[in-house]
């Protein structure tokens, strides 16, 4: 994976340590500091990954059917949607909006693919539905960024049009479709063990990880959730910049409702949408901070199996369903706490 | 009348991070005493403002109001004992009508219970500001509605009105109270601390010497967060508090003036014919040459700043022409400018250049990833942005363990260095430099003097805004003096024959 390794990287630079005006007798202090500040720079990473083998460890000690075959298909399932919708919402948490309506429009990119794919065929419909996803992104960055309105109010309200919308299309009930494509694409493996959904998700994954780090609209978009006044004072165009990330996270939903649609066989009004706040939990817990300009899709795809697990773990371990509501909102609240930068925020309301 | 009312500070200091702001300050105030508090930027006033209001806590050190130790770092009960505070960061409610301002939090002790409490409110302000000889500003108005100065002359008024109702004689901290106040206005401020002093004591924070030297009984000098001079005011000349206040004449060696170069060429690489910023600057010309320092002075408020951001792209011209190269750019944005080699180094450090969640790297590389982006993959190369960013790490000194290091854990001199080494992997034509070595340290200050004076041996010119006149005119081959958004003087500044702070002072007043 190409990335440059902010989190972890080893110091290497000659030049400033080289500085012979430095004094020597401080060098001991400095290796301190150094490790304290390598420590504390990748601590939000490894929390979700020490959070993972704990959750293996734990339910698999609780109960062996856990690490079982058939709960590793099931687990690989769950992640592959979740890992997806989280995706899409990733870089619009990363400069600092929110994208609520992510799960409404996989819902009516799930509903669109069952209607369209035996009409237009398999390939048309699915650069069809993603087109309407990325639309739909688009005209959530317009109004955010022309009319300027708090993304948190646009998405809020787009998500309410795209259930309506879904539904009026469906007419409320189940589309079905005879196609075996989506199947194949999703729930076949290419990679034995391994569903073709979840591959889809680990190769979205890598290639957003990529763009984010090793891009210049990757580095932009660390800026403008850094500090946007700054990314404007040296010459980054923020309003296109946050055009693309919106436009960008309605495609990416869009495949999260192909996926979706794919392992439920059938397109599912309102299907997605329970699925916003994992979604919003899977990128927290992997450590992107809601106040922006920290974090990345590689830490999404972290937080994802985190969520995943958690879930699938008590289920297998007979925790009643609402005691699970209770466990994974505190998660996602700790998460939160952990991740966020106050001193971004004047008041906290 | 109490006669137990001065206000003392005692052994104390403050540490943020490597800087120490104040070190082992002592200071006694009372009735009648208008104690100026002078000090270049960074000398530690706002801090001992900020100690002295509870805004601020210090490290170490105590406080006595009246003999009796007060609490520190709690501005309530501070303004409780009688402490008023006006700052230059003003602290108005905008959607609140100017009495409810003047007596917010202390309604019920003005006005009383029971009905009628907002009238009495309304005329005990209208008393007030009349007592205070404002007169264009009414007391039921909506602070939303009214000017900057008008504002201000509201923070004067609440800070009074606290002094009218505590039991004790108050002390009325006034921090920089006539940066945006006309001639006019300022003449009623001083009035009323002349008419005020037997009932209160005033600690005085002003750039502007004579100011400071015409209403203070007694000076008290920092530098460097310590206390180099108290002393009462007679005889004191604005020369001797200068040299006390910088610790040295001005030095030529300091702005290594005999690097000096001057315009390298006639032809200005850019120019500005009639520009005009609404609510800023209007109708000036500008001209910036190869290799020349063009210093921008004025007071806060002159239009300085927005003249300065007006060149960079960050504001467009709301009138007049841009050129460079002789060759009119109307569609004139960061962006662009950036690819004319015109670079920005913003006033705001924290707000309006750095990116604090990013690396060194980042910070750095941020001014240049257009040169990295590869042509056939449209990705970085990120060897190259390395090795690049190491070498302007290395070049300017910028002191940190890896360039991976967040850049929050640099000093303010690093920071400001790696904002420069942004734009050094280009080919800058002209710097924009807005206050570039606010809040920096001496030695770090000294650096970039020196990199200044490197870059315009290129060729390279430089617009240069500051807040010290100083900094201006020791660095600068040129000056253009604004007032009240208009050119009133360019003066040149050669290194051979330097004009005085009093020369240009004369044109900003």
């Amino acid at each position: 994976m190409t990335h440059n390794s902010t989190d972890l990287a080893a110091p290497q630079v000659a030049g400033p340590r080289g500085d012979p005006s430095a004094p020597p007798d401080r060098s001991g202090l400095t290796a301190l500091t150094a490790v304290t500040a390598t420590l504390s720079r990748s601590r939000t990473v490894a929390v979700p990954i020490i959070a993972l083998l704990a959750l293996i460890i734990y339910f698999g000690s609780q109960n062996s059917a856990f690490l079982s075959t058939d709960s590793a298909q099931n687990i690989l399932r769950q992640m592959a949607f979740l890992t997806v919708i989280a995706l899409a919402g990733t870089f619009v948490i990363l400069i600092g909006g929110i994208d609520l309506s992510v799960a409404a429009n996989a819902t009516l990119a799930g509903i669109l693919i069952a209607t369209w794919i035996d009409s237009l065929g398999g390939p048309l419909a699915i650069v069809a539905v993603l087109a309407v996803g990325g639309l739909v992104g688009l005209v959530n960055g317009l109004i955010t960024t022309m009319l300027r309105v708090p993304s948190f109010l646009v998405t809020l309200g787009m998500m309410s049009v795209l259930n309506g919308v879904s539904n009026t299309i469906s007419d409320g009930g189940p589309v079905a479709f005879s196609s075996g494509l989506l199947h194949t694409l999703v729930n076949e493996s290419s990679i034995p063990g391994i569903p073709n959904g979840a591959l889809i998700a680990l190769v979205l994954t890598a290639l957003l990880t990529v763009l984010a780090f090793a891009s210049s609209f990757g580095r932009h978009l660390y800026a403008v959730g850094g500090n946007e006044r700054a990314a404007r004072l040296s010459g980054v165009r923020v309003q296109a910049v946050k055009l693309l990330v919106f436009a960008l996270a309605g495609v990416i939903a869009a495949v999260a409702g192909i996926i979706f649609t794919g392992q439920a066989s059938t397109g599912v009004p309102l299907g997605a949408d329970p699925s916003l706040l994992n979604s919003i939990a899977a990128i927290v817990v992997g450590g992107t901070a809601l106040s922006g300009g920290v974090g990345g899709p590689h830490r999404t795809l972290l937080g994802a199996l985190v969520i995943v697990i958690l879930g699938a773990g008590m289920d297998i371990t007979a925790v009643d369903p609402y005691t699970q509501l209770i466990v994974k909102g505190a998660v996602v609240i700790a998460a939160v706490a952990i991740t966020i930068d106050r001193r971004r925020y004047g008041l906290i309301k | 009348m109490p006669t137990q009312s001065t206000v003392a500070l005692a052994g104390i200091s403050k540490r943020y991070g490597p800087v120490q702001a104040l070190r082992d300050v002592s200071l006694t105030v009372g009735t009648g005493e208008v104690l100026g508090l002078i000090g270049e930027n960074g000398a530690g006033k706002s801090t001992l403002i900020g100690v002295l209001s509870g805004t601020v806590r210090p490290d170490t050190g105590t406080m006595t109001v009246g003999g009796r130790e007060a609490p520190l770092g709690d501005p309530r009960a501070l303004g409780g004992l009688g402490v008023a505070v006006v700052v230059q960061e003003q602290a108005l409610v905008e959607s609140l009508r100017v009495y409810e301002n003047i007596y917010l939090g202390r309604e019920i002790r003005t006005g009383g219970r029971g009905p009628g409490r907002k009238r009495r409110l309304r005329a005990a302000a209208t008393a007030l500001l009349r007592d205070m000889h404002v007169d264009d500003v009414r007391a039921d108005a909506l602070v939303a509605d009214l000017t900057y100065p008008q504002r201000q002359l509201v923070e004067i008024a609440k800070a009074f009105a606290d002094a009218r109702t505590a039991d004790t004689p108050p002390l009325i901290l006034l921090d920089e109270p006539t940066s945006a106040l006309s001639e006019h206005e300022a003449e009623l401020l001083f009035s009323l601390i002349e008419r005020w002093r037997d009932r209160a004591s005033f600690i005085y924070v002003s750039h502007i010497l004579p100011d400071v030297l015409r209403l203070s009984t007694r000076l008290l000098v920092l530098r460097d967060g310590q206390v180099v001079d108290d002393v009462h005011n007679e005889g004191v000349t604005d020369r001797r508090l200068h040299e006390l206040m910088v610790g040295r004449e001005r030095s030529a060696d300091y702005y290594r003036e005999t690097d000096q170069t001057g315009a390298s060429a006639t032809e200005p690489i850019l120019e500005i014919r009639g520009g005009s910023v609404a609510g800023a600057f209007t109708d000036v010309d500008l001209a910036i040459r190869p290799g020349e320092i063009v210093g921008v002075a004025g007071v806060i408020g002159s239009g300085k700043s927005e003249l300065a951001a007006a060149v960079a792209g960050a504001r467009s011209l709301d009138g007049g022409s841009l050129t460079v190269d002789g060759r009119r750019r109307d569609r004139w944005s960061v962006r662009r400018a950036v690819r004319a080699g015109v670079c920005y180094v913003p006033p705001e450090r924290a707000n309006d250049s750095l990116f604090v969640t990013m690396s060194v790297r980042g910070n750095i590389s941020i001014g240049f990833l257009d040169l990295l982006t590869s042509r056939w993959s449209g990705l970085l190369r990120l060897r190259d942005e390395r090795g690049r960013a190491a070498g302007l790490a290395s070049r300017l000194r910028i002191k940190t363990d890896s360039l991976a290091t967040p850049i929050r854990e640099l000093s303010g001199g690093n920071q400001q260095k790696a904002v420069f080494a942004r734009w050094l992997a280009r080919k800058v034509r002209v710097f924009v430099l807005d206050d570039p070595t606010r809040g920096i340290d001496v030695g770090t200050r000294e650096e970039i003097y020196t990199m200044i004076r490197g870059l315009t041996r290129d060729g390279v010119g430089v617009l240069l805004c500051a807040e010290s006149l100083e900094e201006i005119i020791g660095l600068a081959d040129r000056i253009v003096v604004l007032k009240d958004g208009r050119v009133t003087a360019e003066i040149a500044s050669p290194a051979t024959s330097k004009p005085t702070d009093v020369d240009v002072i004369s044109h900003m007043m």
